[in-house]
C-alpha cells in the first residue's frame, strides 16, 4: 500500500543490486576503505546514468536544465546589460517598454531594464535557491527519517506525528506569512523553503528505513559493534540514496514554484534583485498583458515552467529507472 | 474505530495548537510591535503604552496566547485598523465563496483525473500515455498565476467564452448563478490537482494491475474490460481519499493565488491584500482559519477512508 507511508513489500531495485553487489556484511574495523565504497556503489550510479540517458523526456529535462543554468550565469558574460541602476529609465536614453529589437533582444520593461538580462539576471536567483532549498529540504528530512526510522518506538512516534502536523498546514500560507513579516534576505529565504520542504523527503526515508533496518548488514554492523550512528549514517542512508536522489529532483522544481509564487505576491527577491516570479508580477502590474507587451509576459512564465517541467522529468525518469516507490507523484 | 476517531481528533487539536502558536509567536517578534504598526513611526511612549495596555498586550505572552486561543474559540479574530471591522466578521463573509471554490476545484480535479488516470495506468508506455503525462506535467509546473492571465486573455477577452473576473456577488448563491465567471478561477486552481491526482490515479491502477487477484481473474478467462473496471479500478479508487485529503493543504495554498489573479472576493484575496497593506491581524486571521479548514478538510478525508477500508486503523 503506497498511500499509507508504511514500508513497501518489496525493496527497491537499487537496493537488491546494491546488495547482490556486496552479499556480505562486512566488520567496520577492517575494510574502511571497502565500506566507504558501499554509499551509492558501482551498481547504482550505471542504473542512474541508464535511467537518465536512456529516456528521451529525461535527455529533454536534463539539456533544458544545462541550457538554463548557462544562460543565467554564463549568459552575462557575453551579453552585457545594466540590472542595477535603479534610476535606468531616467539617466540613459533607453525606451522603457520597447518591443524586441537588436540592441535589445527581448525588449525592455517598465523600468528600462533589458529583458533579456533581467532574465538571466533573476535566473541566477532562482536557480540558486531552489537547488540551495531543495539541498536543505533533503539534509534536514534524510537526518529526521533515518533517525526517526531507525529509532523506532515512541520517538519514532512523535517525530512522525511532527511532520503529519506540519504537512497538514497549507505551506505557501505559512511561507507568506513569514516573508511578509520577516521580507528575508536570499540565504533566509532559501532556509524557509527548505524548512517548509523537508517533510515530504523525512516520511519517503523513514519507510526507507523501516525496510532497511532489518536487513542483514544492518543488523551486522550493530552485530560487530558499530554505533547506531554508524548504521543510519553508513548504511541505511547510502542504501536509501536512490530515494533521496529522486525526490531531491522533486524538491528542486517545488521550490521554484514556491519561489515564484512569493514572487508573484511581492515577497520574493527584494530589490536590487529579482526573479522570475517578481518579473511577472512586475510587468502584470504594469500593464503588460492590457498593453500586449508580450516580451515581458511569456518568458518570465516560460522560464518558470521549462524549468520546473524539467527537473520534474529528469525526476520522473529517474524514479521509474532507479525503480523507486512514491506515495504521491 | 472510535479510538481511532478520537486519536485523528486529539492529533488535528494539537496540529492547530501548534500551529496558532507559531504564528502568534511569529506576529509577536515583528520589530516594534502591532503599536508601531497601528500608531505610525512617531507615535509617543506614552500613546504606545497606552494601546499596549487597552489591547492586552503588555500581558506576559502566555497569557497574551491564552487571550488569542480564546478569542478564536469564540470566533473573535481580532480587529483590522485597515479594513476598520472585526477581522472575524469579514472573513465570515469571505469563507464560503472560497469553500466554494475550493470545493468545485477539487470535484472537477477527481471527475477530470480519474479517467485520465485509469486510462493511463491501462496503456501505461504507450504514446498516449506518455502525451498525457507530459501534459500533466506541464499543468503541473504551470503557476496559476501565469495559467491564468494567458486563459484570461483568450477566453475572456478574445473568444468572450467567459468572464475576465470573478463573480462578485457578496453571498454565496449569487456566486453560484454566474458560472460564467466561475468557471476559469476554478478551471486555474483544479489544473494542478488534475495533475496531481491523475498521476495518482496512474500508478494506483498500475499497482493494482500488478495484484495477485488479478491474475487470478486473467487465469480465469475474465476479460480485459472487467479485469479493468470490473477488479482494478474498484480498488485503485480507495487511496482516492487520502490523496485528496494529502493535497488538500496545496490547493487552499493555490487558492489564496488563484483568487488573487481572477479578484475572487475570498479568504486568499483578503490575505494577499492584507499583505500589502501591512494589515497583520487580518493576514494572520486568514491564514489560521485557512489552516483549521485544511485540518479539518484532512481530518474527514481520513475518518472517511478508515470508514471505508478497515485495515488502515490497525495499521
Amino acid at each position: 500500500m503506497s498511500t499509507t507511508g508504511e514500508p513497501t513489500a518489496a525493496p527497491p531495485a537499487s537496493v537488491a543490486e546494491t546488495a547482490e553487489v556486496q552479499p556480505q556484511p562486512r566488520p567496520s574495523a577492517a575494510v574502511s576503505a571497502a565500506d566507504r565504497n558501499d554509499a551509492p556503489s558501482p551498481g547504482f550510479w550505471r542504473q542512474f546514468a541508464r535511467a537518465l540517458f536512456g529516456n528521451k523526456f529525461a535527455l529533454a529535462g536534463l539539456a533544458i536544465v544545462i541550457f538554463m543554468v548557462l544562460l543565467c550565469f554564463v549568459g552575462p558574460l557575453i551579453y552585457h546589460t545594466n540590472q542595477t541602476n535603479a534610476q535606468l529609465a531616467l539617466t540613459s536614453n533607453v525606451p522603457t517598454n520597447a518591443a524586441p529589437s537588436a540592441a535589445h533582444l527581448l525588449g525592455t520593461d517598465a523600468s528600462s531594464y533589458d529583458e533579456l538580462g533581467r532574465l538571466m539576471y533573476a535566473g541566477q536567483s532562482d536557480l540558486e535557491v531552489a537547488l540551495a532549498a531543495a539541498l536543505v529540504a533533503t539534509f534536514v528530512g534524510v537526518v529526521w527519517g533515518a533517525v526517526a526510522g531507525f529509532a523506532g518506538g515512541i520517538i519514532d512516534t512523535v517525530m512522525m506525528r511532527i511532520v503529519d502536523a506540519v504537512l497538514a498546514v497549507p505551506a505557501l500560507l505559512l511561507l507568506i506569512v513569514i516573508s511578509d513579516l520577516y521580507r528575508p534576505s536570499k540565504p533566509f529565504l532559501i532556509l524557509l523553503i527548505g524548512f517548509v520542504a523537508w517533510l515530504v523527503p523525512a516520511r519517503l526515508v523513514r519507510a526507507e528505513t523501516l525496510s532497511l533496518r532489518t536487513r542483514e548488514y544492518v543488523q551486522a554492523v550493530k552485530a560487530f559493534g558499530g554505533s547506531n550512528w554508524r548504521a543510519v549514517f553508513r548504511h541505511i542512508i547510502p542504501n536509501a540514496f536512490g530515494t533521496i536522489v529522486v525526490n531531491a529532483t522533486f524538491q528542486v522544481a517545488d521550490s521554484i514554484l514556491f519561489l515564484a509564487a512569493l514572487g508573484y505576491v511581492g515577497l520574493g527577491i527584494q530589490p536590487p534583485g529579482t526573479d522570475w516570479g517578481t518579473m511577472l508580477s512586475t510587468a502584470v502590474s504594469d500593464g503588460a498583458v492590457v498593453n500586449n507587451y508580450w516580451w515581458l509576459v511569456w518568458p518570465p512564465g516560460l522560464a518558470i515552467v521549462l524549468v520546473a517541467v524539467s527537473f520534474n522529468l529528469v525526476g520522473d525518469a529517474l524514479r521509474d529507472g532507479l525503480d523507486v516507490r512514491f506515495q504521491q507523484r | 474505530m472510535i479510538g481511532y476517531v478520537l486519536r485523528r481528533i486529539l492529533q488535528a487539536v494539537i496540529v492547530l495548537i501548534l500551529v496558532t502558536f507559531v504564528v502568534f509567536l511569529l506576529v509577536h517578534l515583528i520589530p516594534g510591535g502591532e503599536a508601531r504598526e497601528v500608531l505610525g513611526p512617531r507615535a509617543s511612549a506614552a500613546s504606545i503604552a497606552q494601546f499596549n495596555r487597552i489591547n492586552g498586550l503588555n500581558l506576559p505572552i502566555w497569557e497574551q496566547y491564552w487571550q488569542l486561543l480564546d478569542g478564536y474559540l469564540h470566533f473573535r479574530f481580532g480587529y483590522s485598523f485597515k479594513l476598520n471591522e472585526p477581522v472575524g466578521s469579514v472573513i465570515a463573509n469571505r469563507l464560503p465563496k472560497t469553500l466554494v471554490l475550493v470545493g468545485l476545484a477539487t470535484l472537477l480535479a477527481i471527475i477530470v483525473a480519474i479517467p485520465l488516470g485509469v486510462y493511463q495506468g491501462a496503456r501505461r508506455n504507450k504514446p498516449s500515455d506518455h502525451v498525457l503525462s507530459l501534459f500533466s506535467l506541464f499543468a503541473y509546473s504551470m503557476p496559476s498565476f501565469y495559467i491564468g492571465p494567458i486563459l484570461i486573455l483568450y477566453f475572456a477577452i478574445d473568444l468572450h467564452w467567459f468572464s475576465y473576473e470573478a463573480p462578485q456577488g457578496q453571498t454565496v448563491g449569487s456566486i453560484l448563478a454566474d458560472p460564467r465567471a466561475l468557471f476559469l478561477p476554478v478551471l486555474t486552481l483544479s489544473l494542478i490537482s488534475i495533475a496531481a491526482f491523475s498521476r495518482f490515479m496512474r500508478s494506483s491502477m498500475m499497482d493494482q494491475l500488478n495484484e495477485d487477484y488479478v491474475r487470478t481473474a486473467l487465469a480465469k478467462g475474465a476479460s480485459k474490460r472487467r479485469l479493468l473496471y470490473g477488479h482494478a479500478l474498484r480498488n485503485a479508487l480507495l487511496p482516492i481519499i487520502t490523496m485528496v485529503g494529502l493535497s488538500l493543504p496545496q490547493i487552499v495554498g493555490g487558492a489564496f493565488i488563484t483568487e488573487s489573479v481572477f479578484n475572487f472576493p475570498g479568504m486568499g484575496l483578503l490575505g494577499i491584500d492584507a499583505i500589502f497593506q501591512d494589515d497583520v491581524p487580518t493576514l494572520v486571521g486568514t491564514v489560521v482559519v485557512a489552516t483549521v479548514a485544511t485540518v479539518a478538510g484532512s481530518l474527514i478525508a481520513d475518518v472517511l477512508y478508515s470508514l471505508l477500508d478497515p485495515r488502515i486503523r490497525y495499521s
